[in-house]
């Protein structure tokens, strides 16, 4: 239950651009690219 | 972003909903060269085809993420021509976030929308009449300044 929370309490990435955008066209959704600095 | 906007709840609800979520290191490669990636954080919106249609470099607060990302989703319909969908958006960040950083773009666009949808000029005076009033020095109050003759 607890981790049911936790993992509920996040935000769930696409794991790569080409998943994202097939899931976004599958979806009717549009992709949200975040990228950051990994310091 | 990591450790104040991501973790937010109202953040975490609404990029589950309404868009689909990528994340990745500011060096991957090729995506970094392909959208010219320079400064960190940068958030960009994509439609289903990969194109871009909004950007944002630096630092969003919770507060000013969820106006700007629905901003971006506006511009995905409003770039393709599907003004009606557009100003759903466009309309829900004027009702729900009134005092974004986004909100005087959107109330720009909002005007063209309503514009392009109905070919009265009437909307573009009253957009740049709510510029003026709200967002004196805004860029988009400049560039909405020659409605102010319609």
């Amino acid at each position: 239950m607890a981790r049911e929370k936790y993992l509920a309490g996040m935000i769930h990435w696409e794991a790569d651009l080409e998943n994202a955008l097939a899931r976004a066209a599958s979806d009717g959704k549009t992709v949200l690219l975040f990228f950051h600095n990994t310091d | 972003m990591d450790t104040v906007t991501y973790p937010d709840e109202k953040v975490v609800d609404f990029i589950g909903k309404n868009v689909v979520p990528l994340k990745l290191p500011y060096d991957s490669k090729p995506m970094a060269d392909d959208y010219m990636i320079k400064w960190t954080p940068t958030l960009i919106t994509l439609n289903g085809g990969g194109k871009e249609h909004h950007r944002t470099v630096g630092f969003l607060s919770p507060e000013e993420l969820i106006p700007s990302v629905l901003l971006g989703i506006g511009k995905v319909y409003f770039d393709r021509e599907s003004i009606t969908e557009a100003l759903t958006y466009f309309e829900k960040i004027v009702r729900e976030y009134p005092k974004s950083d986004s909100t005087a773009e959107v109330l720009y666009l909002k005007g063209v929308s309503e514009y392009k949808n109905t070919h009265d000029a009437k909307p573009l005076k009253l957009a740049y009449e709510l510029l003026q009033a709200g967002y004196p020095s805004s860029v988009w109050t400049k560039r909405a300044y020659p409605y102010r003759l319609l």
